[in-house]
């Protein structure tokens, strides 16, 4: 697989460190309460399609990327660096 | 000797000298493995897996199922070779396989008579009880008797070697459209590699008699791949199979390095798997003969007809003295025809069409089919059943042609489905089944000459408009563009006897019924329940005639049938490949401190932790066993002064203005608050609440600090912090950078530990100039050093780092200086010891599980501040009563050991897991206190300080008594840290 | 008096040589990294202008004026190769941290450098795509890695605890590549 890292360009997925769901971008406000850090650290989508997800190039230049990725094909409809990424609802 | 005196792609000037099952024999350069056994008249190859069935060779290429070889000897043999794509060279050594004493006198061979009872699902039937019989009697007997090549016991030494390519264009398959492909893009100026798994590029250019512009095949093969080789922007990849398409137009591919050389030079690898990445890939992988089924069709003398061609034309071998031709199709005639062209007899084309062409100097039975074959180790004569009676046939070879199947298998390899083509009655590949591939010639179905060149010149005019080239205008070289030709026929019915479809595995048709009659009807049912297809060769020859059989059975057509899947591998590749530098120490990288070639000086053992080798233990002469120098070294701290590096130690370098914040978000507790010039202890959280680590900060400046974290999790806290600070929080100003490698760093502990620190920098300190928790510059040998006052051991402690370039010189003025003292180096075992008699934590205790209240530090999560954890370290479960927390244990009055892992259990209750009270973290013998201690997390622990339990290690088989206490063993209120 | 000495990470461990491709020690001068706060990567690039002449490279990029260099490093991070001494005083626009010490310098160079770095390093190194005034940071032999072209081959730096690995698995490769290149 390869991964376009917006920094690096195409690059081998062994550079890159998976993270699960982009949710995590949107992390609940200090006193939002238990519930709200609940759904954020434990419950995900999975959809049959494109997946907004993180991953690490932890071997390149040690960015956070969030990634458009088709769970079903493996194809990426884009990367982006997670600092620059929208925040907030989908 | 059945080899031709003339023609063929053969050096006769080359002879070449091999051995096979302990017989010498001759061959030529250019000859297989399999070639030359032919032209030696040796047919008797191998025995078939299951009965033992004497097999000969079916092939000419990596199809083949029966003709596999275990290859050289001692540790340098290899199991399963295809004779067939074995290159002949001087001292080559093949073996059969499954048989036993002799490949012409099997005594396993009874199991062919047996046969009834070994049909599809036997093992699953006959072997299901008793269930003890099965690892002690029956595995250990079918294991003898089945099988195939056998593993040498020993380690491997040959030499695996990995690499990465990357190119414009990947062809895979140098025959008539891989070449015609080549070329084009080449000559479009993009980027080719061009793949072959043969030795000599061609394809079946090399096995037949076709003429291009008016040449000979081979001759146009051999010239255009001299022009490829000229142009640099071509990378031509000989004895290389593409063995697995990937995502992202990533491919493996096995190139065999050294098979082909009799005395390889050193170093020179035996196989080197490629990763290749290619913008574009065009599939030109050919297609392989199929077989039709009929009563004892495995016979040595059974071959395919391309194969035949492929021995007289290119290996001047005579398969046969009188051969006979089965056919259902055009091509088993031009077996016929190229045969009586070399002057070899043609007993009989057996042609199961009623609208057969005519022989050109053979004769042909047309409306007939073959209904056995006898002979007992090879092919005498063949029975055949035509319209006018049965007749036999005298014939020693027998070219059996069932048509085409394209080699779809790497289309398959990301869920691609192939797709049924009625008018050459096989699956072709579904367009874009590999995103960026596309497939030509053979592979397409398009199986003449002239298709191949032409979609070969297509598909790469058409990959170089996508990349914005531009096609020279070449002309398409003439070739023959017969017709396909072909009725479908499948197996013989109407016969008794058995009749084989998957040869390596001993599939026959009757399995395919009894699958069919015990309801595995779906393709994957059947393939599982029969084994068909599930051999290393994946059943390349057997899967459409099964397929088949099972359409007939189930009234369906062949595509309402379906298709198996084919994986990666597209032929095996050995895991020593796959693991290429992987092997001994190749491993893993090491990680080697900057003081250890002072250890390796003082005779230190070494223990891996994480990626480093570190120190474990410094033995004095005379030290018989470990306890012996741990023991000595714990009291030499305790007493005088002890050095050891801890340079594993994570530091993290983070500077900004929003440095203090980060910190204060990723720690439990606050660090904004610490004074410049001090150090503080933090925990540091997962956003689930458990601990992710521990460690010192260091604050420099007012937005400078450096942060440590525990040497195995030094890379997971760099990414938390990474992730903190890139998806978090982005907004915060700061920077994390990692300065582990930059320091040498050294821990000094005990109660001289400042006599020590002060032989050495040079402005001396104090108590008071510098109490316990400071941080700060200092002067060493001419270098700006850092110097920290914190301790791992509870003894006055203090800790050096230096530019890594000083870090060995510092070493051995520091073991100097400790000499001088009293004291010395200490290892890893004495540094866990002395922190455990302390209760201080590593990673056996913060094992992902446990929350800042098991660990007795609940009071370190700020009650002031959010932090990374905050809110799910505080729910209900995480600080229920019952949780297990951190406590001490200890033997009073017994000599027994702890157990690293041993469970805990009430006095008295029954020691089962319903009943585990929890388990021993960390445990050691402290020479301080004179009894053996530890650590374990035990539920509702910190309540029942003083109660007995009972440890049990039933992997050990240990049983000891103990009694819980307070964590810290030794000098409770922390005096000699701040002295 | 004690007196330090250094010792290179690399000391007895170079030169190599296999076939065309030698692995070198290289000893630049100091190594240090730049990261400039929010808004300050102008004042940080003035900075190095006035002090080295050299101003921070585009992604993936290395600006270079006669042995000063700046290596891009990460997102907004840099590498700058020039000696200490001259080094301007911004720490009030920019984490600077010392790595003289973290990395171990290699030259791989020769005809097969890039054959023999492909067989342990993941990323095209074909010069239409990776040539000099460019730098990556992959990995070589599993260990993270700063790869820089030159003009006759790599710079490789590795952080200096992995180095006798990184030499080894490099020698291989040249001994591999070497003995196929006969």
């Amino acid at each position: 697989m390869r991964i376009n890292c917006p920094n690096c360009g195409d690059r081998d997925v062994r550079e890159f460190h998976y993270r699960g769901s982009a949710k995590l971008l949107n992390r609940p406000a200090p006193d939002a309460g238990e519930a709200a850090f609940v759904d954020y650290v434990y419950l995900r989508e999975n959809p049959a399609g494109l997946n907004r997800e993180l991953w690490f190039h932890e071997m390149g230049c040690r960015s956070w990327i969030v990634a458009q990725r088709n769970m079903s094909t493996h194809e990426f409809a884009g990367t982006e660096l997670a600092r620059n990424a929208k925040r907030g609802a989908k | 000797m059945s080899r031709l005196t003339t023609g063929g792609q053969i050096d006769r000037s080359q002879k070449i000298a091999f051995q096979f099952d302990g017989r010498t024999f001759q061959g030529f350069k250019g000859d297989t493995l399999a070639s030359a056994l032919l032209a030696n008249d040796v047919r008797l190859v191998g025995r078939s897996f299951k009965y033992h069935r004497p097999r000969g060779i079916l092939t000419a290429g990596s199809e083949e199922p029966n003709a596999l070889m275990q290859m050289g000897l001692g540790d340098q043999t290899t199991p399963n070779v295809r004779a067939t794509t074995q290159e002949l060279h001087d001292g080559l050594i093949a073996a059969s396989q499954n048989r036993f004493p002799s490949l012409a006198f099997d005594l396993l061979s009874v199991n062919d008579l047996m046969a009834p009872f070994f049909s599809a699902g036997f093992y699953y039937k006959t072997f299901m009880w008793p269930k003890s019989f099965w690892e002690k009697l029956y595995e250990p007997i079918i294991r003898r008797a089945a099988g195939l090549g056998a593993l040498s016991g020993k380690a491997d030494t040959a030499l695996y070697d990995k690499a990465f390519a990357f190119c414009d264009l990947l062809v895979i398959g140098a025959g008539p459209a891989g070449l015609m492909a080549a070329l084009t893009a080449a000559k479009g100026g993009l980027d080719v590699i061009l793949a072959d798994e043969d030795f000599t590029l061609g394809g079946r250019l090399n096995s037949e008699t076709f003429e291009i512009d008016g040449q000979p095949g081979r001759d146009w093969a051999a010239a255009t791949v001299a022009e490829l080789a000229a142009m640099d922007n071509v990378r031509l990849m000989a004895r290389t199979t593409v063995t697995g398409a990937y995502d992202g137009g990533t491919y493996g591919a096995l190139e065999r390095v050294s098979h082909h050389l009799s005395t390889p030079p050193k170093d020179r690898p035996l196989e080197t798997f490629w990763r290749i990445v290619a913008k574009r890939a065009i599939l030109a992988g050919g297609a392989i003969e199929r077989p039709i089924a009929f009563p004892n069709n495995d016979r040595p003398g059974v071959m395919m007809a391309a194969a035949v061609r492929s021995y007289a034309n290119r290996f001047a071998v005579a398969p046969g003295k009188a051969v006979s031709v089965f056919t259902n199709n055009d091509d088993g005639h031009r077996t016929a025809r190229d045969l009586v062209a070399l002057g070899i007899t043609v007993a009989a084309v057996i042609d199961t069409r009623r609208e057969a062409p005519y022989g050109e100097g053979y004769p042909v039975l047309k409306g007939a089919e073959v209904t056995d074959t006898k002979g007992r180790l090879g092919l005498r004569e063949v029975i055949v059943r035509t319209e006018s009676g049965q007749k036999t046939i005298k014939t020693d070879c027998l070219a059996v042609s069932g048509g085409w199947n394209p080699s779809v298998h790497l289309t398959c390899h990301m869920n691609g489905r192939p797709v049924w083509r009625e008018d050459i009655a096989a699956f072709v590949p579904v367009e874009n089944a590999i995103p960026g591939l596309l497939t030509v010639g053979a592979a397409l179905g398009d199986f003449s000459t002239h298709a191949a060149l032409a979609t070969g010149q297509k598909a790469a005019a058409t990959v170089l408009a996508e990349m914005g080239k531009t096609t020279s205008a070449e002309k398409l070289p003439k070739a023959e563009d017969a017709p396909i030709a072909l009725a479908p026929f499948w197996h013989v019915k109407g016969t008794k006897g058995r009749a084989w479809l998957d040869m390596q595995n001993d599939v026959t048709t009757k399995d395919i019924v009894l699958a069919h009659q015990e309801n595995f009807r779906s393709v994957e049912h059947m393939k599982r329940y029969t084994t068909l297809g599930m051999a290393t060769d994946q059943g390349k020859t057997a899967n459409m005639g099964a397929l088949a059989i099972m359409a007939d059975l189930t009234g369906r057509s062949i595509p309402q049938t379906g298709t198996t899947t084919f994986r990666p591998p597209y032929t095996p590749v050995a895991m020593g490949a796959l693991g290429a530098h992987g092997a001994g120490k190749g491993f893993a990288p090491e990680r080697l401190l900057p003081s250890d070639t002072v250890g390796r000086e003082l005779n230190a053992h070494f223990i891996e932790l994480g990626l480093w080798y570190r120190p474990s233990l410094y033995p004095l002469a005379g030290e018989t066993h470990w306890r012996h120098t741990c023991d000595r070294e714990v009291r030499m701290v305790r007493g005088t002064v002890g050095i050891t590096d801890v340079t594993p130690l994570g530091k993290i370098d983070i500077q900004g203005p929003d440095a203090a914040t980060l910190l204060d978000r990723v720690y439990t507790n606050s660090f904004s608050t610490l004074p410049i010039g001090k150090v503080r202890y933090g925990l540091m959280l997962r956003e689930d609440g458990a601990v992710l680590d521990d460690g010192t900060t260091a604050r420099f400046g007012e937005n400078h600090y450096v942060l440590t974290a525990t040497g195995g999790a030094a890379g997971l806290v760099m990414t938390h912090l990474e992730f903190c600070t890139q998806v978090l929080w982005p907004e915060l100003d700061v920077s994390v950078f990692s300065v582990t490698d930059q320091w040498a760093q050294y821990s000094i502990a005990g109660p001289k530990a400042r006599d020590l620190v002060n032989a050495l920098v040079d402005d001396p300190v104090t108590n008071e100039s510098f109490p316990y928790m400071s941080c700060g510059e200092a002067m060493i040998g001419g270098v700006k050093a850092r110097l920290f006052r914190i301790s791992f051991s509870g003894e006055l402690g203090y800790e050096i780092a230096v530019p890594a370039r000083y870090g060995d010189a510092l070493a051995r003025a520091l073991g100097e200086q400790a000499k001088a003292l009293g004291g010395g180096w200490y290892g890893l075992e004495a540094l866990n010891v002395l922190r455990i008699e302390k209760g201080l934590l590593t990673h056996a205790e913060i094992d992902g599980r446990v929350t800042p209240d098991d660990l007795g530090l609940g009071k370190m999560v700020s009650g002031k501040k959010d932090c990374v954890g905050k809110t799910l370290s505080g729910r209900g479960a995480m600080l229920a009563e019952d949780r297990e927390q951190l406590v001490a244990l200890k033997i009073p009055g017994e000599v027994n050991a702890f157990s690293g892992g041993g469970h805990l259990f009430k006095v008295g209750e029954k020691m089962i897991t319903a009943n585990d009270q929890g388990h021993i973290t960390s445990h050691c013998f402290s020479p301080t206190l004179g009894h053996p201690i530890a650590l374990a997390l035990l539920k509702n622990g910190r309540a029942r300080t003083g109660e007995k339990l009972v440890m049990k290690d039933y992997a050990r088989n240990l049983e000891i008594t103990c009694e819980v206490c307070a964590p810290v063993h030794l000098d409770p209120k922390g005096e000699n840290l701040r002295a | 008096m004690l007196d330090l000495v250094a010792k290179s990470p690399l000391s007895g461990l170079l030169s190599l040589t296999q076939g065309s491709v030698a692995l070198t020690e290289a000893t630049p001068a100091s190594i240090i990294s730049i990261v400039p706060f929010k808004g300050r990567a102008a004042e940080a690039e003035a900075a190095l202008q006035s002090a080295y002449g050299v101003g921070l490279p585009p992604l993936g990029g290395v600006s270079q004026v006669a042995q000063n260099r700046v290596l891009w490093f990460g997102d907004g991070q840099y590498l700058l190769i020039a000696d200490r001494a001259e080094m301007p005083k911004i720490t009030e626009i920019a984490a600077v941290t010392d790595q003289s010490d973290a990395w171990a310098v290699m030259h791989l160079e020769g005809r097969d450098a890039a054959a023999v770095l492909a067989r342990l390093c993941p990323i095209d190194l074909r010069p239409e795509y990776f040539s000099k005034g460019q730098t990556a940071r992959t990995e070589v032999a599993h260990m993270p890695a700063i790869v820089t072209p030159t003009v006759n081959g790599f710079e490789i730096m590795v952080m200096q605890s992995l180095v006798k690995t990184a030499v080894k698995s490099l020698h291989s490769a040249m001994k591999s590549v070497a003995v196929q290149k006969m």
